[in-house]
């Protein structure tokens, strides 16, 4: 016969109707005797320590396991004052004890203790009860040193923090994107590069607010990335705001798997690059504008080089011979060359310097102009030469169109223009003219289209818009007029082009920019 | 070979044609002297005459900037034209752009490139070459 008896002490702490229960002692038979045995074998291999107490008799047991937790020796008398002191926090334990008497049910907790040689350990403690009728008789259950688990638990958190810590407040977008494009998780710089909020943004997907331009490379390499034949990508690309306007990114993506190697998500970094695109833009503005001036220095150069040459050469032949002539007729006739070429001399001064006005005056005169408007009044100025010219003439337009220009300067633009498909009309046919406004995006675009003479502009395109070019031999071509007009357009932002066929007509196409005032 | 029958000007400054004949004239520079305003006229000239070497001219002085047909596009055609006879060309030129000279030495037509104005002195100069050869 075996008693299997249970130290149990009193504990004090406990409330008065608690304690009136009987002391008992449980008999066991051989087969729970065997199985006693080996549950006191086995409890230590897993590190399980099995408590119990009376609380009758007040009597306490523990196993060894409990022992080496509490860092005490096999003689040590456990006493419930002992154990509880133990603990750091022992509101939370009486708590755990009292909660575990009461509910009947068990009770589980993670609690940290001094042992006796002063280590901090972290246990769990599960807690069960016996009742005798409502009286709680006897409590039971195990402990657990669980430091290393919590120890990890509790890096592990913080770790996440520190993570969590760094991407929210991180001073680029960043993002876990999943396989399908959405948004999983962003911080606060991308919803504020991106000008949404969290919410905004978790319902959609990169795709929906990538330009759209932009989305097939940025596809393809994301496909290349779950293919595993890139390890990242990187790429310059546009996001589109609310409003639809345009936002440059630099954008970073790598991909996380799973232990099997499967993918799991993507994680996104991007950066706002819309400034350094704007100066890289302005970079290549800026560049523009310098190239264009440096061919008008050099065209000017070469207007200075050969028309003032010519005139000034003309005048030195004729000094050089006039001396030898003896024919008095003869003198006289190259004397008054001599104030023909003074004369266009002096006029191809004055071009030179109507250019030089076109571009040194930075500051215009600007005022909103009626385009069609400005078009009848040029036609009405050219009636006369366009009824000899039996011209027919259309205007086409959507709405009324205006454009904040120097109206001396669209004035010269289109006298020029309407003056050339004039002068350079088929004689053999009357003028057709058709002129069309229209407007795209920040341009407003006028083309002159004739049916004049045409060039062919495979010979002459290079020079059509050069100072002193002509093209067709008249007698009244000056070759200015082209010339000031390109510098007048240019001058205020635009652009002009020329296609042409011969025989079959000229049309001139002038792209003005309506931000003209913004820009300047 | 002695001096030429045929002088050949194309320029669309007619002061300055007139007045380089008036110096031709002085120096006796040539027999007859044609006088084009630009090259599409030179050209219309010279492609129905070229099996008559007599019509031909035997020195050309051709300026650059033209309407119509300017100087390098005349050069492009003359150097295709399957002449019966030697032609000496020279550029008569107000240019004084680098480009200019070298593009226009690098055809084997050109003999010289003269920049305005004309003297005395260089016409005499392109006798002597022409007489020369």
């Amino acid at each position: 016969m075996y008693f299997y008896r249970i130290n149990a002490y009193i504990f004090l702490q406990l409330e008065p109707r608690y304690i009136n229960s009987i002391y008992i002692s449980i008999p066991l038979n051989q087969f729970m005797q065997t199985k006693l045995e080996l549950y006191q074998k086995v409890m230590p291999l897993a590190n399980l320590g099995i408590w119990e107490r009376n609380l009758l008799t007040g009597e306490m047991y523990w196993n060894e396991v409990v022992r080496k937790i509490y860092d005490v020796d096999e003689d040590y008398g456990p006493t419930i004052e002992g154990s509880v002191s133990a603990y750091v926090d022992q509101v939370a334990i009486l708590q755990l004890i009292d909660d575990a008497m009461q509910s009947h049910e068990l009770i589980t907790g993670e609690y940290q203790i001094r042992t006796s040689k002063g280590q901090l350990k972290w246990v769990k403690i599960r807690v069960s009860s016996d009742y005798d009728g409502n009286q709680c008789r006897v409590l039971y259950g195990t402990i657990e040193d669980v430091t290393e688990k919590i120890n990890l638990v509790h890096k592990l958190a913080e770790h996440q923090e520190q993570f969590h810590q760094a991407f929210e407040w991180a001073p680029i977008g960043m993002a876990l994107v999943s396989l399908q494009g959405e948004w999983l998780r962003v911080n606060k710089m991308l919803c504020q590069i991106l000008d949404r909020s969290e919410q905004e943004l978790l319902a959609k997907t990169f795709q929906e607010i990538t330009y759209p331009d932009d989305l097939e490379l940025d596809m393809e390499q994301m496909h290349d990335l779950l293919e595993g034949k890139i390890s990242s990508y990187h790429m310059e690309k546009r996001y589109l705001y609310k409003n639809g306007a345009v936002i440059w990114a630099s954008l970073h993506v790598t991909l996380v798997r799973n232990q099997d190697g499967s993918p799991l998500y993507f994680i996104s970094q991007i950066k706002d690059i819309s400034e350094q695109k704007a100066m890289e833009l302005e970079r290549i503005n800026t560049l523009e504008v310098i190239t264009r001036q440096n061919e008008r220095l050099l065209n000017f150069a070469h207007i200075v080089s050969h028309n003032l040459r010519s005139h000034a050469g003309n005048i030195q032949m004729l000094a050089d011979i006039i001396p030898k002539e003896s024919d008095p007729m003869e003198r006289e006739e190259m004397i008054n060359m001599i104030g023909i070429n003074a004369a266009n001399l002096q006029e191809t001064l004055m071009h030179l310097n109507e250019v030089v006005n076109v571009h040194g005056h930075r500051q215009f005169n600007v005022k909103s102009l009626n385009l069609s408007k400005e078009i009848y009044r040029t036609i009405a100025t050219l009636s006369e030469s366009f009824k000899q010219a039996e011209a027919n003439i259309v205007v086409q337009q959507e709405g009324e169109i205006e454009i904040n220009y120097d109206p001396a300067y669209m004035e010269s633009i289109l006298l020029n223009l309407l003056t050339n498909s004039i002068k350079y009309r088929n004689p053999d046919r009357a003028l057709e003219l058709t002129i069309r406004i229209t407007e795209y995006q920040h341009q407003i675009i006028l083309e002159i289209q004739d049916n004049g003479l045409g060039m062919d502009l495979s010979l002459h395109g290079h020079k059509l818009f050069g100072m002193y070019k002509t093209f067709h031999g008249n007698e009244d071509a000056r070759g200015v007029g082209l010339f000031l007009v390109k510098n007048q357009v240019e001058a205020m932002g635009g652009k002009i082009s020329a296609e042409s066929t011969p025989g079959v007509g000229t049309t001139f196409k002038i792209e003005f920019t309506k931000l003209y005032n913004e820009k300047a | 070979m002695k001096k030429p029958e045929i002088a050949c000007i194309i320029d669309d400054d007619k002061m300055f044609t007139y007045i380089l004949s008036k110096q031709m004239k002085e120096i006796d520079f040539c027999k007859d002297l044609l006088v084009f305003h630009n090259g599409l006229e030179a050209i219309n000239y010279i492609k129905p005459v070229l099996e008559s070497a007599e019509s031909l001219p035997d020195v050309i002085l051709l300026d650059l900037n033209m309407p119509v047909m300017d100087g390098w596009q005349f050069l492009d055609e003359f150097v295709k034209l399957k002449l019966s006879k030697k032609i000496t060309l020279y550029i008569v030129s107000s240019s004084i752009d680098e480009a200019d000279h070298e593009k226009a030495l690098s055809y084997e037509a050109v003999s010289h490139f003269y920049i305005k104005p004309i003297s005395k002195e260089n016409l005499i100069g392109m006798l002597e070459e022409i007489q020369a050869v």
